[in-house]
């Protein structure tokens, strides 16, 4: 049944309808969730408190973005108070100033080797992307998460983190550039990539 | 262009959004080898995630969640 069909009938009390909507999302928001506060257990509590939470409000949901954008900009704000709450933070820990003036020219670029994804098996890809991407400061992994791998638009991102939209443009370049260079030390191609920093720096600057 | 330049340009680029023309960026693409590699591998990194297969969810978690949204269900 198409998503439109889901949303009105689950408005009007159909409690099967939002059982299918809750299934069509549920692994993207768990694992959303586990992107965001790291551990499968508070993961878990916050796709509960997620879906609980859209449920309630289920009559406000405009259906003017998909159901989709609404339940993750709910899923992200859970997943956030979540680590609050953990770290006894006061501040949202996605207020923190980023902007360290840190040169964004990679000091080395090389080429990978073909097929990256052929090159491991594939819960050993599955591990270094969780890994990589784990090590990443909140901000960036949040919204390289969002746009990247749930495929929400700029606008999307930056209403559901509630930035300004050149914050979600900049923390994505930084997560973009970041990640690159933390998965080209696995992919890069044997005996390139060697040369010294200085001399690795791309050319054309002058 | 600078390769600064192109690396603050490089996610319009990678997402072709907004409404630049992209003439100059390729010229500079095409002439300067350490940029192609970043354009390629950082195209690469996103397509790993994109392409990153979603683990089915546990029929025990789906459960429990079912159980929480019924005992939430208003009576009517």
């Amino acid at each position: 049944m198409p998503e439109a069909e889901l949303v009105a009938a689950a408005q009007g009390g159909d409690l099967g309808a939002f059982e299918q909507l809750m299934q069509r999302y549920e692994p993207r928001v768990l694992r959303l969730a586990m992107r965001i506060v790291g551990n499968e257990a508070d993961a878990e509590d916050v796709l509960q408190e997620a879906f609980l939470k859209a449920y309630a409000k289920l009559d406000s949901f405009q259906r003017q973005s998909s159901f989709y954008t609404w339940v993750v900009r709910i899923a992200v704000n859970e997943a956030l108070m979540k680590l609050r709450r953990r770290r006894g933070d006061r501040e949202l820990p996605l207020d923190q100033e980023l902007d360290t003036g840190e040169d964004l020219l990679p000091r080395e670029v090389e080429d990978w080797r073909p097929n990256p994804e052929q090159q491991m098996a594939r819960q050993e890809l599955q591990d270094l992307l969780n890994q990589n991407i784990a090590s990443l400061a909140l901000p960036y992994r949040v919204v390289f998460q969002l746009r990247d791998v749930e495929g929400l638009s700029t606008e999307e991102t930056a209403d559901a983190l509630h930035l300004t939209v050149p914050a979600v443009k900049s923390r994505l370049l930084r997560a973009r550039l970041q990640l690159r260079d933390k998965l080209s030390r696995y992919f890069r191609r044997p005996g390139d990539g060697s040369l010294p920093a200085g001399a690795a720096r791309p050319e054309g600057q002058a | 262009m600078r390769c600064t330049q192109l690396i603050a340009e490089l996610c319009a680029y990678l997402d072709q959004e907004g409404p630049q023309a992209w003439a100059d960026f390729e010229a500079h693409l095409a002439a300067c080898r350490k940029c192609r590699q970043l354009v390629e591998t950082c195209r690469q990194t996103i397509l790993l995630y994109r392409s990153e297969p979603l683990p089915p969810l546990p029929a025990a978690i789906h459960s429990r969640l079912m159980t929480a949204v019924r005992r939430a269900r208003p009576a009517k």
